[in-house]
C-alpha cells in the first residue's frame, strides 16, 4: 500500500517536471527535508494537491501534515522555488504552471501575477474574514502577518541600547567609531524578493531611506538572499545587527535559545504577508480552494503560529497576538506594481549597487 | 379589467368594457413605455457618468506618469511614480496596465502587448499631440478593449520631451479594468430606475384616483334615477360635469317627450271612456224604458233607439281599433306596391252603404292606375274614414228632420297634371268633397286631434276619423288640407307621393 502511494507520488513529480520543462532549480536540502517534498496520502489517495512556494519548508511542512490529518486522502507535493523563479514559472503564458497553489512572500510579484491575469478568483467565508489590505480581487490572499524587524546580538546590545528607529540606526551606522563596520546584514535587494519589497516600501515612506542604504553600504553590510544567513551570523558572533528581517524568523531563533534580540522600529514597522493564489490553469482548483480555506481557518493559522511562530493574519483568531505600535501593513493592490516596472526596478537597483563597495 | 371583446348584460344595459378599465389600460401602457424609455436613458446616463468620473482618474494617472517621462542618454526614461498606479486603487478591485512607447512604437517600459485604439481615435490622439507640440502633455483619448480576458478602459496620450531623437514624442498608455466603473454605472442606473419606477407607480395611483373621481357623477346620476318614483319624469336635478351635460340634456328631453306621450295617452283613455259611457248610459235608459213600455209601438221605437246607440258604439269601437291598428302599422312601416285607384274603389265598396236611401257618391278618375309605395290596409282605412265622414257630415237634414241624400264627389288626379301617363306623376291628389256645413278655419288645426270634433259636426262621431287619416298620410309622407268647397261644403284634399311603377 505504502509502496504504491510512493510510486504514485513519484509519478506526479515526473508529470509536473515534464509540464514545466524541468527548469534547473536549486534543489537545496533544507533542514533534512527533500525538495520537492512529497507527502503521500496517509488514508489512500483520492486527491492530489500540488503547491509551489517560496516559503521555507520547515515553515510549511507542519501545515501540510496537519492538513493531511484533516483530509487523509490527499497526496501533497510541495516544491520550493525562489520568489523570482516562482514568478517566472507562473507568468509563462504559454505553459501551465502545473501547481494548484502558489505561495510566496514576495507580495509585489504575486500582485503582478494577479494583475496580469494568471490567477483565478475564489470567495468563501474564510477569505471574507481577511482584513481589507490582505486580499485583492478575490484572487490573492495574505495568510501571515510578519513585521519586518531589526535583529541584534544580545551580547552586543541590550533592549535599551539597540536602535529603536531608523534614525537611531542611521546614527549608529554613521558613528565615527564604526561599531557596525562589517558587522551588519540585510537582504540582497537583487536576489531577494522580500528584501526588494521592504527596501522599496522604505523608499516610499522614508525620505532617509537612501541615506540608510548608503550608510549600510559604507559599513560593508552583508547582503544575503536568505534571512537565515544573517541570523546564523549573529548567532556565531560574526554579525551584530540585521535590518529588515522577518520577525517570525527572529522569533524562531529566540525560541530556540539563540542570543538574538528583536526591535520593531518605532517610527514605522513594515508588515508583509505571505500570499497564496490559485493559478488560472491549476490542475485541481477545487483541492486548492479547500487547502486555502484550511490555511486561512483558525486551525491553519493556529498551526502557523505554533510551529513557525508566524502571527495569524486574521485579527478575529487571536486579537492579542498582534503587536502594537506603528505597524504599517503593505496593502495588496496595483500600487505594488510600481517597483516591478522594468525601468523603475533597474533605477532602484542601480542606486543600491552604487553604494556597494567596489569589487576588488 | 373586463374583457373589451365580450359584451355582457348588467342591470338591463349592454356592457362593453369599463371606462375606468380603458383609461387605466391606456395610461398604464403610456407610463410603462415612458418608464422603459427613461430607464434606458438612465442606463446611458449612468454609463456616461461613470465613464466620465473614472476617465478623469485615468487622465490624472497618465498626467502623473508623464511628469517623470524624460530623456536619459540615448533613449526615453520614466521613473514610474507610486501615486500614478496607487491612485487607481480607488477602484480597489481593478487591474492596471500601462506602457511607454517611443514615436516608432518601440516599447520603453510596461506592457508590450496593450491593444491599440481604433484608427479614428489614434488619429485624434496624434492631432491633439501635434497641437500641443512643445507643451508637455496632451489630453488623452479613451477607448474600451478586451485585454487579458477582461473588459478594460484605456487612455492614450502623447508626451513631448526636448532633445529627443525623432519627433521628440512618446506615447503613454494606461488601462484599467471596468469593474468599479461598471459597478458605479449599475448603481446610478439602479437608483434612477428605482426612482422612475416609484414615480410611475405614484402616477398610476393618481390616475386611478382621478379616473374614479371623474366617474363619480355617473354613479350619482345612477343613484338619483334609481331612487325615483316610476311616474317621476322631472328633469335630472343633480349637477353634472360639462362633458355629461349633453347626455343628461338628451335624457331630460326624452323624459319630457315620454311625459307628454303619457299625458296624451291618459287624455285618450279618459276621452275614450267618456265617449263610450254616453251611448252605454243611453242604451241602458232606453232598454229600461222599452222594458217598462206596455205599448208595443212605443216599445218598438225604444228598441230602435237601442239599436241606433249600439251602432254608434260599434262605430266608435271600430274607430278605436282602426286607430290602434294604424298606429301599430305606422310604426312597423311594412310598405309595398299599392295601386291607389284600386284602393279607392275597395274603400268605396266597403264604406258606401248599399241600403236605401243610397247616397250619391261620385268617383271621378281618368287614371288607369296610380302606383305608390305604401300600406294598402292603412290607406284603405283612411279612405273609408274620409268617405264615412263625408257621408255623415255631408248629409243635410231637411226642414222636416228627414235626411237628404248626401252628395259626395271623389276625385283622383295626378300632379302635376299629366294626361294618362302615370309614370310622369310626382304625387297623387285625392279630394273628397261634400256639401256639409264645413269646418271653421280656426278649427282646422284641432279637428286632426283625437276626439277633436268640429263644433258643428253632426252627432254620432267619435272624433277619431280625421286623426286616423292624418296619421296615415303622415306615415306615407303626404300632406292633408281642409278646403272650403265653392257653393258650400268641405273638400278634404290628400297629396300622396307617387311610388315606382314597378
Amino acid at each position: 500500500m505504502r509502496r504504491r502511494t510512493l510510486v504514485a507520488g513519484a509519478g506526479l513529480l515526473l508529470s509536473v517536471s515534464a509540464r514545466t520543462g524541468a527548469q534547473p532549480m536549486p534543489a537545496a536540502q533544507v533542514a533534512g527535508l527533500a525538495n520537492p517534498l512529497i507527502l503521500p496520502a496517509p488514508g489512500g489517495r483520492t486527491a492530489a494537491l500540488s503547491i509551489i512556494g517560496s516559503t521555507d519548508l520547515p515553515v510549511f511542512a507542519p501545515l501540510l501534515r496537519d492538513y493531511q490529518r484533516l483530509h487523509p486522502g490527499v497526496a501533497i507535493r510541495y516544491e520550493e522555488f525562489s520568489t523570482q523563479a516562482l514568478y517566472r514559472q507562473a507568468s509563462h503564458a504559454a505553459s501551465p504552471v502545473g501547481a494548484d497553489l502558489l505561495v510566496s512572500s514576495s507580495m509585489d510579484l504575486q500582485v503582478q501575477l494577479v494583475n496580469d491575469g494568471f490567477a483565478q478568483a475564489y470567495r468563501s467565508e474564510q477569505t471574507a474574514a481577511l482584513p481589507a489590505w490582505a486580499h485583492w480581487r478575490d484572487e490573492i490572499f495574505g495568510f501571515s502577518y510578519e513585521p519586518m524587524v531589526i535583529a541584534y546580538d544580545t551580547r552586543r546590545f541590550t533592549a535599551a541600547t539597540a536602535p529603536g528607529t531608523r534614525r537611531e540606526l542611521l546614527q549608529l551606522l554613521r558613528d565615527p567609531a564604526r561599531p557596525l563596520a562589517g558587522r551588519v546584514g540585510s537582504y540582497d535587494l537583487a536576489d531577494s524578493g522580500i528584501g526588494y519589497l521592504a527596501a522599496t516600501q522604505d523608499a516610499r515612506f522614508d525620505g532617509n531611506a537612501g541615506a540608510l542604504l548608503a550608510a549600510l553600504g559604507d559599513n560593508r553590510a552583508r547582503w544575503v538572499a536568505h534571512a537565515g544567513v544573517v541570523l546564523d551570523g549573529i548567532e556565531r558572533g560574526t554579525l551584530s545587527l540585521a535590518y529588515n528581517v522577518p520577525g517570525s524568523y527572529v522569533q524562531g531563533r529566540i525560541a530556540a535559545g539563540s542570543p538574538i534580540g528583536m526591535v520593531l522600529p518605532r517610527d514605522y514597522t513594515l508588515v508583509i504577508s505571505r500570499t497564496a493564489l490559485i493559478p488560472r490553469n491549476a490542475p485541481d482548483p477545487a483541492e486548492a480552494r479547500r487547502f486555502l480555506d484550511y490555511l486561512l481557518s483558525p486551525r491553519g493559522q493556529g498551526v502557523l503560529a505554533r510551529e513557525a511562530r508566524i502571527l495569524p493574519i486574521r485579527t478575529d483568531v487571536d486579537r492579542h497576538a498582534h503587536p502594537v505600535g506603528a505597524l504599517r501593513p503593505i496593502p495588496l493592490g496595483p500600487g505594488l506594481l510600481v517597483y516591478q516596472d522594468r525601468l523603475k526596478r533597474a533605477r532602484f537597483l542601480e542606486a543600491w549597487r552604487a553604494v556597494l563597495p567596489r569589487p576588488g | 379589467m373586463s374583457d373589451a371583446a365580450t359584451n355582457t348584460r348588467r342591470g338591463g344595459a349592454v356592457v362593453h368594457g369599463t371606462i375606468r378599465g380603458r383609461l387605466l389600460a391606456y395610461m398604464g401602457l403610456l407610463f410603462l413605455c415612458a418608464m422603459v424609455l427613461l430607464a434606458l436613458a438612465a442606463q446611458a446616463y449612468g454609463q456616461r457618468a461613470a465613464n466620465l468620473s473614472f476617465d478623469r482618474l485615468l487622465a490624472a494617472s497618465i498626467l502623473a506618469m508623464g511628469e517623470t517621462v524624460g530623456a536619459s542618454g540615448s533613449g526615453w526614461d520614466m521613473d514610474l511614480p507610486y501615486a500614478s498606479l496607487d491612485m487607481l486603487a480607488m477602484a480597489p478591485e481593478d487591474r492596471v496596465f500601462y506602457s511607454l512607447r517611443d514615436a516608432s512604437g518601440q516599447l520603453v517600459t510596461g506592457y508590450g502587448d496593450l491593444p491599440q485604439p481604433p484608427a479614428r481615435l489614434r488619429a485624434e490622439a496624434e492631432r491633439r499631440s501635434a497641437r500641443n507640440a512643445g507643451a508637455q502633455d496632451s489630453t488623452p483619448v479613451f477607448f474600451d478593449a478586451v485585454y487579458r480576458g477582461e473588459k478594460t478602459r484605456f487612455a492614450l496620450a502623447g508626451r513631448w520631451a526636448a532633445g529627443m531623437p525623432g519627433q521628440g514624442q512618446a506615447w503613454l498608455q494606461i488601462g484599467q479594468t471596468r469593474l468599479a466603473r461598471d459597478a458605479l454605472a449599475t448603481e446610478i442606473t439602479g437608483t434612477a430606475t428605482l426612482a422612475i419606477a416609484l414615480l410611475t407607480l405614484a402616477a398610476l395611483a393618481l390616475c386611478w384616483w382621478a379616473v374614479r373621481h371623474a366617474l363619480a357623477p355617473l354613479g350619482r346620476l345612477e343613484k338619483e334615477l334609481a331612487a325615483r318614483e316610476a311616474a317621476d319624469l322631472q328633469p335630472i336635478a343633480a349637477a353634472v360635469p360639462a362633458e355629461m351635460a349633453q347626455a343628461v340634456g338628451a335624457l331630460n328631453r326624452f323624459m319630457a317627450r315620454l311625459d307628454a306621450n303619457l299625458d296624451t295617452l291618459r287624455v285618450f283613455i279618459a276621452e275614450a271612456a267618456h265617449q263610450m259611457r254616453t251611448p252605454l248610459a243611453a242604451l241602458r235608459a232606453q232598454a229600461q224604458m222599452a222594458q217598462d213600455e206596455p205599448d208595443p209601438a212605443e216599445q218598438r221605437r225604444g228598441l230602435d233607439a237601442v239599436e241606433r246607440n249600439a251602432a254608434q258604439l260599434t262605430r266608435l269601437l271600430n274607430q278605436l281599433l282602426a286607430d290602434a291598428s294604424v298606429v301599430h302599422r305606422g310604426t312597423l312601416q311594412r310598405f309595398s306596391h299599392v295601386d291607389l285607384v284600386r284602393t279607392v274603389r275597395e274603400a268605396l265598396h266597403e264604406a258606401v252603404p248599399r241600403a236605401e236611401p243610397q247616397p250619391r257618391v261620385h268617383f271621378d278618375c281618368d287614371l288607369e292606375t296610380a302606383p305608390l309605395h305604401g300600406d294598402a290596409l292603412m290607406l284603405r282605412e283612411a279612405l273609408k274614414n274620409l268617405i264615412d265622414n263625408a257621408l255623415r257630415h255631408g248629409t243635410l237634414m231637411t226642414p222636416e228632420g228627414m235626411p237628404c241624400v248626401a252628395a259626395v264627389d271623389i276625385r283622383l288626379t295626378a300632379t302635376p297634371v299629366s294626361t294618362g301617363e302615370p309614370a310622369g306623376a310626382d304625387s297623387w291628389r285625392l279630394s273628397v268633397a261634400d256639401r256639409g256645413p264645413g269646418i271653421a278655419p280656426e278649427e282646422t288645426a284641432t279637428v286632426f286631434d283625437r276626439f277633436g270634433r268640429g263644433s258643428n259636426a253632426a252627432s254620432g262621431g267619435a272624433g277619431l276619423g280625421l286623426a286616423i287619416v292624418r296619421k296615415v298620410v303622415d306615415s306615407h309622407g303626404g300632406r292633408i288640407a281642409l278646403l272650403p268647397r265653392p257653393g258650400g261644403g268641405l273638400v278634404v284634399q290628400l297629396d300622396l307621393p307617387a311610388g315606382a311603377g314597378s
